[in-house]
């Protein structure tokens, strides 16, 4: 994509988001531009009328020098005002609205479907589309250079008139000026152009060495590995690179930008002749030479921004674009929840069988498939438990029941209707899932645990069941107290082994009538494990409930167990029975695991 | 540690300091350039007067021309400089900031370990990086100070030339100038706690919301609980307060200026009217009419271009000060005794650590984690830790790791306090692998070795990764152990699974040959036949050196000669396995509750 469409775009998809969300925006914009235009020549005329009044000795007359100074003095005086209040509403209604697009991109997060949120690929999206509202000016940084072009051209279009009407000749040195003016902005473009192109990687590396490896995760490997040196290399390694890659290019620049003053320089110089002569001539007062001598300054600073302002549209662009790829192009409609619309209540059953029918699943733009031909029938009120080696396919197997993929070959019946004909938010309201990784957000201990979704339920209960009633009494502001100090300084940070249980909590207070539990005690000491096992019978109870282990003890609570391996079920029964399978798999690691005990 | 505040100009001064030390080619044009800058801006207004007083003395086209040409091109060699300056700093600076850049990370890789948890030293991390940022603190500073010197150098000059003419004048310019300033400062103060103070809880709470809506971490938990509506309305409110404080923000600062902009209005009241009264009574020639105005003008510009650079520089300065608080930031080794730190003797044919009397406290805590614990680790002996969360086992092995050193009590090593061992020699003798494994996006051989190729012994890692399991996966990729780990740099860059990563660990343990062993919970991701696996890896790996092993899973313990039970910071019973099941205390309960499941198991067979 060139840097022109990169700007087009970009351009069409801010100045709509302005037009939906706060036209005065443009308003601001027009009053700033023509603030903007119109005060370069406050000096401009000014000036030559008081020189003249004050020059031309026979003509001083007091009230004329006393408007004049008046003109100067109040137009400057309305002017800078002007541009400060456009330019602190611009600045406003920029970071409100600049604070929506964050929303947004947010929203976009919460809302894609589950699939992408495993893609490596979507977190360098976020990353970007992140960076693009962070390390621009974002709407003012795109539409500000454009006005500035604008108004800018009309100022030295302003000038050009001004000074050609009193002598003529002067617009060839003018023109010339203009024309190598566009020349040495499409150079500067592309020189700068380039040099974002291949920032990014650069970047990316240092980001690595100076963010990244801060983090206090990895200050024990550095220290007892003395790995600090060979990052400090590595950094400085990295930024020479940089350096060189910027040094060549601002070289360029520089060349141009000097070159391009020398160009000025000569017609600058032709100018001042020509107006001096007409002056000895008498062909001009002494009020238009030094009025159009500053002119000829506002010109070349006219031409300057010029460029600048190209230059800054152009960073701009190449990095709010992702911005706007990520939320326009990354997802179609189809990407996202759709909530269901038909409007009518969503009957919750008491009871629900699970089946899957020869389901082959592989993860998007993967070959191997990590589910092959699993077909198993979980009854309602069931309680299952799936075993089976690191990569073996649990996970996925959890992660298709919880509907986060959809793509599958075969069929998964849930209340024996296709899992794919449920709305996803209705669908998640028949799960209770604690997953391995489960995450706590950083509302109040109760909010956690309700989500938001309060009813009649006795929460001590609650508390009490999932082992954590003491610790909730012994808070400050018991189950208001906020969890982590996000939203109040007062919040508190869990144990481990507290947040598990909240997330038991949680599922237990959900209610709903397939319960997912996936290694729901893998951060726990021996002793919290085990009064979570003594109160799993209060959470599972009458419910369909899939269960993931490591440690096969467990699995005896089970009704039946399957055994995953290399994507395929290959034993299913109950404890007893997989145990007297001879080598059987189960029985093998059964048997690795007991006799630690014995 | 207390917070060092250093003044405007000590700050100043330091961030010169660093450009010297770092750049001295853009030291010095950052002292030229403003000369140059400053000479173009005078003769600039010199310029006008000199053609026009042409004009009045009616001379010739020749002189005109002569004067023109000769003016413009030192202007242009002016301008030259000027501009190269600007574009030379682009890429200069780099330098600077790479030198800066060193500084920071080294700090972060050497500092006592114990500040890498200390939220405090985190926390001036974070504001030393932000000192770093493109266009702040450091680069701030450095592009103000050609500024800071042309703007100052214009002030002077202006006021000299005014003052000579008219000493009133100046003074009125100047006490208005000073009342512009401190209304500059009071709004910028009132609006520092009306709105970034004010709003600095929401900030946190915005953040808080974007972060947790962009990690995908908590992708399940979010979908599962329906929570993106919750976020929406969260988000509603949040910007909606923001809006409403960004308003009077922006008001405020409409206001300041329009204050500000009378001041200057009366200011130019004054330069106008002394100036025409100077030229319709008092003969003053036109040429030197629009010089004045042109000097007057100037004057009333750099005065308030000072005042901006400065509340710019100021805020900026800040930062810088936060930078050298954290690089300064006190380390234990200047607080050593003469006799502590120095010894390198640490390597030995045998290790026996020996605790007498440890107690322990986190800095800045009240509570202690480790309680009089005493025990002795002999030469060769494998020792496990056994307990429940938050009983001090980690606290124990960072201890003896010298990663933190006792509150009380002292560690012995063959009868040496370990305190009198150099850190980086002691941490020589250690072979960790902890809970956490850590893969750096380097490729495979340095992410054991952690030296350059020429420095590492490829040989070894090829043996490390062998012993580790690991050799048949590297092997089959393209480019064996030089392909590159993550996919940061390298589209290709590989990751590892858990199992693959403890493995990993395990070759970086091996490869570098440390002769104590410490084992923190490595198993807690691996499915029952890797862990087995993993067991029987590690007792070869072991054989007969010193090493600690913390478990909890209490069946894998019993390959240790020795095991120590932690309850509450105090060691409660230390033994043999089997003199621990038959002392029948709590090591004995912990274990029969793991232990039953599988037991009943055993008696249904």
């Amino acid at each position: 994509m060139t840097n022109f469409q990169k700007q087009k775009i970009c351009f069409k998809f801010f100045s709509k988001f302005v037009w939906e969300n706060n036209k005065s925006y443009y308003l601001w914009q027009l009053i700033y531009f023509v603030a903007r235009t119109f005060g370069a020549f406050i000096d401009i005329i000014g000036m030559k009328y008081l020189v003249d009044e004050v020059s031309i000795e026979g003509r001083r007359d007091l009230s004329h020098v006393v408007f004049w100074i008046a003109f100067i003095c109040i137009g400057n005086f309305l002017y800078d005002n002007l541009i400060k209040v456009s330019t602190e509403n611009q600045g406003r209604i920029n970071e409100n609205l600049t604070r929506q697009l964050h929303t947004k991109l947010s929203m976009c997060c919460l809302d894609m479907k589950f699939e992408h949120t495993e893609s490596p690929k979507m977190l360098d999206y976020i990353k970007n589309a992140q960076k693009a509202l962070n390390e621009t000016d974002s709407i003012n940084g795109l539409i500000n250079p454009i006005v500035n072009i604008i108004s800018n051209t009309c100022i030295a279009l302003g000038v050009v008139t001004i000074v050609c009407t009193k002598v003529p000749f002067l617009l060839i040195p003018v023109t010339i000026c203009f024309v190598v003016n566009m020349f040495v902005n499409k150079k500067v473009n592309e020189l700068r152009g380039n040099f974002f192109k291949n920032i990014s990687k650069v970047e990316r590396v240092t980001d690595y060495y100076n963010t990244e490896l801060q983090d206090q995760r990895y200050a024990k490997d550095i220290r007892l590995y003395n790995a600090g040196d060979i990052f400090l290399d590595k950094l400085v390694d990295n930024t020479k690179g940089y350096y060189s890659m910027l040094r060549k290019i601002d070289l360029k620049v520089n060349a141009l930008f000097s070159g391009f003053s020398g160009l000025q320089n000569v017609s600058n110089i032709v100018v001042y002749i020509l107006l001096g002569v007409n002056v000895i001539k008498k062909a001009i007062t002494i009020g238009d030479f030094s009025s159009l001598f500053n002119a000829t300054g506002k010109f070349n600073n006219s031409l300057f921004g010029i460029i600048n302002a190209f230059s800054q549209l152009s960073y701009t662009a190449s990095v709010l674009i992702y911005y706007v790829e990520f939320v326009e192009n990354t997802f179609d409609k189809e990407d996202m929840f759709v909530e269901s619309t038909d409007g009518k209540e969503f009957e919750m059953p008491k009871e629900v069988e699970i089946e899957f029918r020869n389901v082959s699943f592989k993860y998007p733009r993967t070959e191997k498939y990590i589910l092959k031909n699993v077909s198993t029938k979980i009854k309602a009120g069931e309680h299952l438990s799936i075993v089976g080696q690191n990569g073996a396919g649990k996970t996925t197997f959890i992660k298709l029941l919880c509907k986060m993929y959809e793509d599958f070959e075969g069929e998964i019946l849930v209340g024996g209707k296709d899992i794919r004909e449920y709305s996803f938010k209705e669908y998640m309201k028949l799960l209770s899932v604690v997953f391995q990784d489960f995450r706590l957000f950083a509302f109040t201990l109760k909010e956690n645990i309700t989500i938001f979704d309060e009813n009649e339920k006795d929460m001590n209960e609650i508390y009490d069941i999932s082992g954590i009633a003491d610790w909730v009494n012994s808070l400050p502001d018991k189950d208001d107290t906020y969890i982590y100090k996000f939203f109040v300084e007062s919040g508190v940070e869990p144990s481990g082994g507290q947040g598990q249980k909240m997330a038991i909590a949680r599922a237990i207070y959900r209610n709903s009538p397939i319960v997912v539990l996936d290694e729901p005690t893998a951060a726990l000491d021996p002793l919290s494990e085990y009064e979570v096992y003594n109160n799993f019978d209060k959470l599972v109870n009458n419910k369909t409930a899939v269960y993931i282990s490591h440690r096969l003890s467990s699995c005896r609570f089970c009704d039946r167990i399957i055994v995953f391996d290399d994507g395929r079920i290959i034993e299913e029964g109950t404890h007893d029975s997989l145990m007297s399978i001879k080598d059987g798999f189960y029985a093998l690691m059964y048997n690795t695991q007991a006799k630690q005990y014995n | 540690m207390e917070e060092r505040k250093y003044g405007f100009f000590n700050n100043f001064l330091y961030v010169l300091k660093m450009l010297f030390k770092s750049n001295k080619r853009l030291f010095a044009f950052s002292l030229i350039e403003p000369v140059a800058e400053c000479a173009n801006t005078f003769i600039g207004m010199y310029f006008l007067k000199i053609i026009i007083a042409i004009f009045e003395k009616g001379e010739g086209t020749d002189t005109l021309i002569a004067t023109v040409v000769s003016i413009s091109v030192i202007m242009f060699v002016l301008t030259v400089i000027c501009n190269f300056y600007y574009n030379f700093l682009e890429y200069s600076y780099i330098k600077t900031d790479t030198y800066l850049e060193k500084m920071r990370m080294k700090k972060v890789y050497d500092t006592d370990f114990k500040n890498m948890e200390s939220p405090k030293f985190l926390d001036f991390l974070q504001r030393a990086k932000a000192a770093l940022y493109n266009g702040m603190g450091f680069q701030g500073v450095t592009r103000q100070i050609k500024n800071i010197l042309c703007q100052g150098a214009l002030t002077i000059i202006a006021a000299v030339m005014i003052g000579s003419k008219n000493i009133i004048v100046v003074i009125a310019i100047t006490v208005m100038s000073v009342a512009m300033s401190k209304i500059l400062s009071y709004v910028t103060e009132k609006d520092k706690v009306k709105f970034s103070d004010f709003m600095a809880p929401t900030y946190r709470k915005m953040g808080y919301l974007d972060n947790t809506a962009r990690n995908f971490d908590f992708a399940k938990d979010i979908r599962l609980y329906n929570l993106a509506g919750i976020f929406g309305s969260k988000y509603k409110e949040l910007n909606e307060l923001f809006v409403k404080k960004n308003k009077e923000h922006h008001n405020r600062w409409i206001l300041g200026n329009l204050s500000m902009q009378l001041l200057v209005l009366a200011e130019v009241l004054v330069m106008y009217g002394w100036l025409i009264y100077m030229v319709l009574f008092k003969e003053m020639l036109v040429s030197d009419f629009i010089l004045y105005l042109a000097l007057s003008k100037r004057y009333t510009d750099a005065i308030g271009n000072l005042l901006w650079i400065y509340s710019n520089v100021k805020g900026n300065t800040l930062m810088v000060n936060d930078f050298r608080n954290f690089v300064e930031w006190p380390e234990d080794k200047d607080q050593y005794l003469e006799s502590e730190g120095k010894r390198t003797d640490v390597k030995n044919r045998g290790y026996k650590f020996k605790f007498e009397h440890v107690s322990f406290k986190y800095p800045g805590c009240e509570n202690y984690v480790l309680k009089d614990v005493n025990i002795t680790i002999d030469a060769g002996m494998r020792l496990a830790i056994v307990g429940v969360n938050g009983a001090g086992k980690t606290t124990f092995v960072k201890l003896i790791m010298k990663l933190y050193e006792p509150t009380e009590g002292r560690i012995l090593l063959n009868g040496v306090d370990i305190k009198e061992y150099d850190r980086e020699e002691y941490f020589k003798i250690f072979s960790p692998v902890f809970q956490n494994i850590e893969c750096f996006a380097l490729p495979i051989y340095q992410n054991i070795s952690f030296k350059e190729e020429s420095e590492t012994d490829m040989e070894k890692v090829k043996v490390a990764l062998e012993k580790s399991g690991l050799w048949k996966k590297v092997s089959s990729y393209s480019s064996g152990v030089k392909t590159n780990m993550l996919k940061i740099f390298d589209e290709s860059g590989i990751d590892l699974s858990g199992g693959e990563r403890q493995r990993l660990a395990m070759a970086r343990a091996l490869y570098k040959e440390g002769d104590v062993i410490i084992l923190d919970e490595p198993t807690a991701a691996l499915d029952a036949l890797a862990e087995d696996n993993m067991y029987r890896e590690f007792d070869s790996m072991v054989g007969n050196k010193t090493s600690i092993f913390i478990s909890h899973r209490l069946g894998s313990t019993r390959f240790c000669d020795k095991i120590a039970m932690f309850e509450d910071g105090r060691i409660v019973e230390e033994g043999t396995h089997d003199s621990l099941m038959e002392l029948n205390g709590k090591y004995a309960y912990m274990f029969g509750i793991q232990a039953q499941y599988y037991e009943e198991g055993e008696d249904n067979d």
